[in-house]
């Protein structure tokens, strides 16, 4: 591996490329948030869900990172650096976070509705009463404070150990050893964090339903749209002329993680739904219901993209380790795409039902159509614009391998 | 009729693998290489075909999702119906976790009982090992002398074997024939193995 190659720079198409995702998209969401003026919870909704959807690809990349550290995956060490570079998008994403929670809380969330609260008023709801001392906003603003703060700190940790490892040739070994506390910490965090924030910010848009493996569903969720994340960068990357060092044995790998945990996926959702129909308790129902009654292409395609498709296109060995990847693009993207779906269609129907009619389970016989028009692309577009600059300007900033990790050998003998 | 294999005993995977490679490299095909545990890269080394076990399996995987769908199709709509928690008859989402016991439970008792026919087990009589230490700490690489009877050939390997760091060559009778493994149409690129 010679050393010129172990810069990044940003390929002037690469960056060019993201700028015009950045402007396209906003300019697309200017103009479908102008067409929709009259509906503020279609356009705050639209900017939470995408922008969760992008700091939890950030968050769970440093999750990824985290879990091969605790539990010396080796295998990940010569592309390290590119989880490394995802999961610094996290403190510009809470950022933007806390700003959309802040000046959309009364848009997005039914609960945050004062009148809901008082005995006396006609809108009275006993249900959220009894769930005010968690679902208020004072502490609401003080978890999600908190989740950003603590992912950040702990984020800046993990990296500045890697950066201090490329420094110090002769530490590499002990800078291992102390990232792996650093990781087990993060670890823990993310756990029970993954869990609440997903409450807070996607469960309590419809406040009176719960689903307890909601945060598992929406970690495997995210996890597996980091996988295909890494997947097309890392063959963007090697296509370039870096990382050579990484052969069919690493994509291999990774495209089994794509295939597993779009598995993984299949068995959250079955298993949420499933319980959900069995046991057929009106206020769990209810999430379903609204879905399939005013959502049901919505819903079964966010199943057949993520599950069905990625199941049938990555069974093969061969998909995985053909060179000219082509199935693996397509699965990749697919992937991103449904599971994006997915988010739209965790958040949106029921902040539209909520605002419209109080409730989204006094709704029967209410057909919604599905809107997903121009503001939504637009900020998709607009997103990953963003992302992938922040991303290509870390990666661009420290070495892209890193050079004195322990496991660096071992990644490069790698085999499956 | 007695089977004739030339085998060559080694004590280290690391040095197996280059062996390989080398006798390969020489024009020569193993017929067989026998390791107490999974030796990564070995199968590529010895040019082998990709296995089909896979593909059997998910064909039995489907055949078991097919039946259990049918089955309780049948049973849960038409054979037998009894109201459970109110649901309708045909029930899909109840279906699930059957469907998938089945699915694994088919694909993995057909795979098993294809891999055993596959390679000659047989509850019928004793497994003939060609080395015993191969369920130890010794690794085998066998060649037929169906295959190579020629006496330069045999000298030619033999060198071969002990050039490349065999502690002992040896030629063993079996009664029975060890299944053939089926090797790349092209003979498979030779591949330099890793230096760990």
């Amino acid at each position: 591996m010679s050393t010129a190659n172990n810069t990044f720079t940003i390929p002037g198409k690469a960056r060019n490329f993201s700028f015009i995702l950045l402007i396209a998209g906003i300019v697309l969401a200017a103009i479908g948030a102008a067409m929709n003026l009259d509906n503020p919870t279609r356009l705050w909704t639209g900017l939470l869900y995408n922008n969760i959807f992008f700091l939890m690809l950030g968050l769970v990349a440093a999750l990824f990172l985290s879990a091969h550290i605790v539990g010396y995956g080796g295998w990940v060490t010569l592309f390290r650096r590119v989880p490394e570079a995802m999961m610094l998008y996290v403190p510009v994403g809470g950022i933007l976070m806390l700003l959309i929670l802040y000046f959309g809380l009364h848009h997005i969330y039914h609960w945050s509705d004062p009148e809901l609260y008082n005995p006396n008023g006609p809108h009275y709801d006993a249900i959220l009463d009894g769930k005010r001392a968690f679902l208020n906003p004072g502490f609401f603003f003080i978890r999600a404070l908190s989740y950003i703060l603590i992912w950040s700190g702990l984020i800046w940790l993990l990296r500045r150990n890697s950066i201090q490892s490329d420094l110090n040739p002769s530490q590499g070994v002990q800078l291992y050893q102390s990232s792996k506390y650093i990781a087990a910490i993060f670890i823990v965090v993310y756990a029970v964090t993954s869990s609440t924030s997903s409450w807070d910010w996607i469960m309590s848009i419809q406040p009176h339903w719960y689903s307890t493996l909601f945060g598992w569903y929406n970690f495997i969720s995210m996890f597996v749209t980091c996988n295909a994340v890494m997947m097309l960068i890392l063959i963007f990357l090697t296509r370039n002329g870096y990382l050579q060092g990484i052969t069919n044995e690493h994509f291999h790998d990774l495209g089994k993680f794509m295939f597993g945990f779009s598995v993984a996926w299949a068995y959250l959702f079955y298993s949420q739904f499933m319980l959900i129909w069995y046991a057929n308790i009106p206020e769990e129902t209810m999430y379903f219901k609204y879905r399939i009654d005013n959502y049901p292409l919505l819903m079964w395609l966010c199943v057949v993209l993520n599950f069905v498709t990625p199941f049938f296109l990555l069974i093969t060995r061969n998909a995985k380790r053909d060179n000219s990847r082509r199935i693996m693009i397509a699965a990749a993207i697919i992937i991103i795409f449904g599971h994006w779906l997915d988010f739209y269609q965790m958040t949106m129907p029921g902040a539209l039902a909520n605002m419209a009619h109080g409730a989204a389970e006094e709704t029967h016989g209410h057909h919604e159509v599905v809107r997903i028009g121009l503001y939504e692309i637009g900020l998709l577009l607009a997103y990953a614009g963003l992302f992938t600059y922040i991303f290509l300007y870390n990666l661009s900033r420290q070495s892209l391998i890193s050079v004195n990790h322990p496991f660096l050998k071992e990644s490069r003998v790698y085999h499956t | 009729m007695k089977h004739k294999y030339l085998v060559g005993v080694y004590n280290d995977d690391d040095v197996l693998l280059d062996a390989v490679t080398q006798v390969r490299k020489e024009g020569y095909q193993m017929h067989e290489v026998f390791t107490p545990f999974p030796v990564h890269g070995l199968d590529e080394a010895m040019g082998l075909q990709d296995t089909r076990l896979h593909t059997i399996g998910f064909v039995f995987g489907a055949i078991g999702t097919l039946f259990a769908l049918t089955a309780m199709s049948y049973i849960m709509s038409i054979d037998w119906k009894v109201i459970v928690g109110g649901k309708p008859f045909f029930s899909f989402p109840a279906y699930g976790p059957i469907s998938f016991e089945l699915t694994v439970l088919f694909a993995s008792v057909g795979m098993t009982v294809v891999y055993y026919i596959r390679n000659g087990f047989s509850v019928l009589r004793d497994a003939e090992i060609l080395d015993p230490r191969i369920t130890d700490d010794k690794f085998v690489m066998a060649f037929c002398l169906k295959k190579y009877h020629e006496e330069a050939d045999i000298t030619k390997i033999t060198g071969l074997l002990k050039q490349s760091g065999a502690e002992e060559v040896y030629v063993k009778e079996m009664e029975n024939e060890l299944e053939a493994n089926l090797i790349k149409k092209d003979g498979g690129v030779i591949v330099e193995s890793h230096h760990h």
